[in-house]
């Protein structure tokens, strides 16, 4: 069975969602509903389960672990250098503004790392900078299992003709190439350069329940705010303005927007194609 | 029965050859048609721009990619945007998705239908047009299942048919019909 056709009900979900909360604490139930959905449908694929109340049995006995569930629902697919134009923008402009403006110095915070592939291309970028030792950075992600797998650094080697071919759309350096920065580990992967990695703190932090714990010059929180339905967007956009210092900027998804958030009257869009804002301390 | 008035919203997918198909629909669509026309096409990720531009050069109505929660609303035409699904969310807005590929595509035609049918039901159109794999099939296929009016290309019309020819293996759509049929369709 396609994962296309499994029916899951509305009000199953709701039900599975409260379970989940009273048993594991983890709040799904502000996700956006449409690909939250789709996730359940998912689950119910791999596990070959008709429906969610079978699901929730599973998870209860301990026969699946509900972290795996969590790393299931939350969306983890990404790339390195997703966006090339967007990497180039930080390398030209932002990220040497900020240094200049902060005294050499620069907070970065990736607010949902996932498995590392953007925590990855930032060290890149400030590698490429010459900036690498002069930041600070944070991240973090709801799950830790997908964050053992961004220290580690090693990928599926499927995914190294999308990643080479965005790193040649960022560079402006021909000499310069994506192999660089990796080693083959055996036949099917990669070993990421674990040094580009080597200040980089990394902690779990849930975004629906976390309150802001440092002040940041630069967040990145691309293709997550998707997941989130209004309100939940709402609550993340303050969060992240709380966590911003003076003129810190957020960098979004490019088609994702805070423009429906109340909060958004205290950022603006300085780069509309690819979503970035500053903070707007006037006021 | 016209289109209008018994329809909310028209959902068209295609891929390959589908583009002057589409083309011809938005340039010939009346300029004060009132049912939004979300559109998901097969395109290269590494192309973000002149997708829009070039459907736009003649359309009767103005085109736009979504940001995610962009409300649904008549007198426009949407595209999907490269390297995201693109949904609907009960409350007709669109969501948009990162997940993996759908028979290696994002957008993939199956999740915008299968989305859109969810939320629209009887109500939608669906069409899908030329095409070189078989997504969109399933999808289309949810619509009938739905209540939706299901239309495809002619395959004898379509430059390439395996998209519409799998959703003839599928099941029998409502109308299959030329391009120029489904123009008047649309605007009836």
């Amino acid at each position: 069975m396609n994962t296309i056709d499994i029916e899951v009900d509305i009000r199953d979900i709701k039900n599975f969602v409260q379970f989940f909360k009273e048993k594991y604490v983890y709040d799904f139930s502000d996700y956006a509903l449409s690909s939250f959905k789709r996730r359940l449908q998912r689950l119910l694929h791999i596990y070959q389960l008709k429906e969610l109340s079978e699901l929730q049995k599973k998870i209860t006995s301990n026969e699946i672990h509900f972290e795996k569930i969590v790393e299931e629902i939350t969306v983890n697919t990404t790339e390195m250098i997703r966006d090339p134009g967007f990497w180039k923008k930080l390398k030209d402009t932002i990220i040497p503004d900020i240094l200049k403006a902060k005294h050499d110095r620069i907070k970065i915070w990736h607010a949902a790392c996932s498995s590392g592939e953007e925590v990855y291309s930032m060290a890149i970028v400030l590698k490429e900078l010459g900036a690498l030792e002069k930041a600070e950075i944070v991240a973090t992600d709801i799950n830790e299992e997908v964050m053992q797998k961004a220290k580690r650094g090693i990928y599926s080697k499927q995914a190294l003709q999308i990643n080479t071919s965005n790193y040649k759309s960022y560079t402006d350096d021909s000499s310069r190439n994506f192999n660089q920065y990796y080693s083959e580990n055996d036949e099917y992967t990669i070993q990421l350069d674990r040094s580009l990695i080597s200040n980089v703190k990394f902690q779990r932090f849930d975004l629906v329940q976390g309150r802001a714990f440092d002040s940041f010059d630069l967040i990145l929180l691309r293709n997550v705010m998707i997941y989130f339905n209004f309100e939940l967007q709402e609550k993340v956009t303050e969060l992240i303005y709380s966590s911003l210092n003076r003129n810190g900027m957020l960098a979004l998804g490019t088609k994702e927007t805070i423009s429906w958030t109340k909060a958004s009257e205290n950022f603006y869009l300085v780069d509309a194609e690819d979503k970035i804002y500053i903070k707007n301390t006037r006021g | 029965m016209g289109i209008n008035g018994k329809y909310r919203v028209i959902v068209i997918g295609g891929s390959a050859g589908s583009f002057p198909i589409m083309v011809a629909i938005l340039n010939q669509v009346n300029a004060n048609f009132q049912i939004p026309i979300v559109m998901c096409l097969h395109r290269l990720k590494q192309f973000r721009h002149g997708f829009v531009e070039a459907l736009s050069l003649q359309s009767n109505i103005k085109i736009i990619e979504p940001d995610d929660k962009t409300p649904i609303k008549p007198g426009c035409a949407y595209l999907a945007s490269a390297n995201y699904h693109l949904l609907a969310e009960l409350g007709y807005t669109f969501a948009l998705s990162t997940e993996d590929m759908h028979k290696f595509s994002r957008p993939s035609i199956d999740l915008t239908f299968e989305t859109f049918s969810y939320v629209y039901r009887e109500k939608m159109v669906g069409i899908i047009l030329s095409g070189a794999n078989n997504d969109g099939a399933i999808g289309l296929l949810k619509c009938k299942k739905r209540g939706g009016l299901t239309i495809i290309q002619n395959p004898n019309e379509a430059s390439v048919k395996t998209m519409v020819e799998s959703c003839l293996n599928l099941f029998q759509p409502d109308m299959i019909l030329n391009t120029k049929e489904i123009i008047k369709i649309i605007n009836s």
